[in-house]
């Protein structure tokens, strides 16, 4: 018995590079198409905002819970940000149950510099007393299904359940030493331009493609991650040779031209999809 | 703007592992040890090649979260340099000490970097003289990286090579490219040109244009550094490390 899938699984790299041959992907995208995204927000009610994201299969749901804390000392108006992401096995067969492995704990950091780099949350907007009371956000993310580019996903799930996010107003009394919140009056977040990140993978030196599965994923050498907030690039990152040079040797500076070029659509596609979601 | 504080590689002498070197930028400085092939343990042993371990050590304390980025990102740097396929079900350990003191001023919560870009670079270039030196693995080239950063004086952006760490609050982007240099000719500049990028990752609000001025920039410091690679390996120079 010999079918199509039995191919796919013995030569992965001949399989992809024939659709590659014919400007297809396995799933039937064209090499720079994303795949379609959904978003749903609201569905925990037992957070203080959430959000439920797929790309493609992809599946993220992140939750974002609010704790008091006390500040630093050095900062007293400054809260606290903690993302985090769980990759568990219940999302794909080589994810091994036990302590966060090492994917997750890589994503789970990229994504705090991402939050913390783009200011996108300012900490000093998180105080509610100086020196006293400052809110800590816990923005915990779930993959319930894992089918590559985890990164964007997650942190489009992470973004959309920041927006999505009501605290109590709270204020802190200073004859009781405690905060005290209120149970009716609920505000948003004070929220900047949000952060988006757009992966690319290369394979065999030549193809760029946008958005990489988790077949896909395993053959790429190369990796370029560029993250935009409102029209500045705030990372661009390359693991891995990039596409083949050119005589002139430049090829990695047009890499990142044409790269941010086409983050810069996806943002587009991305922000549409959230304020849609937000309506 | 384009020059690199002082250059400094040394060959170290440590008894137990295959080959060990110092590398430094001024003050940013690093350790690093590489052993191999050596017998993998059956939990990470590849059937078709050897097995590239890395351990990055902070200065002080254990290893965070943050030396795991570090520690993924420099197995893909190092991966494509050496031919990994040369020595398979072995092991390839690389141990990387940080000893780079931490920027002097508290007030780096503000900024950017909480650690000089140059520090992750000579990590880099401290791992690739010991490679050189063990030359018990076959490489198919040298990676040499360098940091940039973009300072803002005076309302003016200025593209730094291998900022210092007085410097690093006035940036407001930078990061780090990694050169691998498959025919290295020290003798020919112009060589240097055909090195590509294997690892380039850059932080802050910037222009897409500055991206390209820096790895220009990086790619004619990243010469000087690996003519100081050659120094250190064939003629035996360990410019003005102080023995300690």
């Amino acid at each position: 018995m010999s079918d199509i899938s039995t191919f796919q699984r013995l030569h992965p790299r001949a399989y992809l590079q024939r659709f590659l041959d014919e400007h297809l992907r396995p799933d039937g995208r064209r090499p720079l198409d994303c795949r379609p995204l959904e978003l749903t927000t609201g569905s925990i009610s037992t957070a203080d905002g959430s959000a439920l994201v797929r790309l493609g299969e992809t599946t993220i749901v992140c939750g974002v819970k609010a704790e008091i804390a006390e500040p630093d000392l050095d900062a007293p108006t400054r809260g606290f940000i903690v993302p985090n992401v769980e990759i568990s096995a219940i999302c794909a067969a080589r994810f091994k149950p036990g302590p966060p492995s090492e994917e997750a704990q890589i994503i789970s950091e990229q994504l705090n510099q991402i939050i913390a780099k783009s200011k996108c949350l300012p900490l000093d907007s998180l105080c509610i007393e100086p020196r006293k009371a400052v809110w800590t956000i816990y923005i915990d993310a779930v993959c319930i299904n894992y089918d590559g580019n985890a990164l964007d996903a997650t942190l489009l799930a992470m973004t959309t359940a920041l927006s999505n996010t009501q605290l109590p107003q709270a204020r802190y009394d200073d004859d009781k030493k405690m905060v005290l919140c209120s149970r009716m009056n609920k505000t948003p977040l004070a929220l900047k331009t949000l952060p988006t990140a757009t992966t690319f993978g290369i394979f065999e030196s030549k193809h760029l493609l946008v958005d990489p599965t988790s077949f896909e994923e395993p053959l790429l050498e190369s990796t370029v991650t560029v993250v935009l907030c409102g029209s500045e690039a705030i990372s661009v990152s390359q693991v891995g040779l990039g596409r083949e040079t050119s005589p002139s040797g430049q090829s990695s500076t047009s890499l990142y031209t044409e790269c941010i070029e086409l983050a810069q659509k996806r943002q587009a596609e991305i922000l549409r999809a959230v304020s849609q979601t937000n309506l | 703007m384009d020059a690199l504080r002082e250059v400094t590689a040394r060959i170290e002498r440590l008894d137990r592992v295959d080959a060990s070197a110092r590398f430094a930028f001024g003050t940013s400085s690093a350790l690093a040890s590489v052993s191999g092939p050596i017998e993998a343990k059956l939990g990470v042993e590849a059937q078709s090649k050897a097995t590239l371990d890395i351990l990055v050590r902070p200065l002080s304390g254990i290893p965070g979260i943050t030396e795991r980025l570090l520690v993924s990102n420099l197995r893909n740097v190092f991966t494509p340099a050496i031919i990994l396929g040369a020595h398979p079900r072995t092991l390839i350990q690389v141990v990387i000490q940080n000893l780079s003191p931490p920027p002097p001023s508290s007030n780096f919560k503000n900024s950017l970097f909480e650690t000089n870009p140059s520090t992750t670079a000579v990590m880099v270039n401290a791992a690739s003289i010991a490679f050189l030196q063990a030359s018990s693995l076959p490489l198919t080239g040298v990676i040499v990286a360098v940091a940039v950063g973009v300072s803002l004086h005076d309302g003016e952006r200025v593209i730094l090579v291998d900022p210092e760490d007085s410097e690093l609050e006035t940036l407001v982007a930078g990061g780090v490219f990694a050169f691998l240099s498959a025919q290295p000719n020290a003798a020919d500049p112009n060589d240097f040109s055909k090195a590509k990028v294997v690892w380039s990752f850059w932080d802050g609000t910037f222009r897409p244009a500055e991206v390209s001025q820096a790895e220009v920039l990086a790619r004619a410091a990243g010469f000087k550094v690996l003519r100081t690679f050659y120094s250190v390996i064939f003629e035996g120079n360990s410019p003005s490390m102080e023995l300690d």
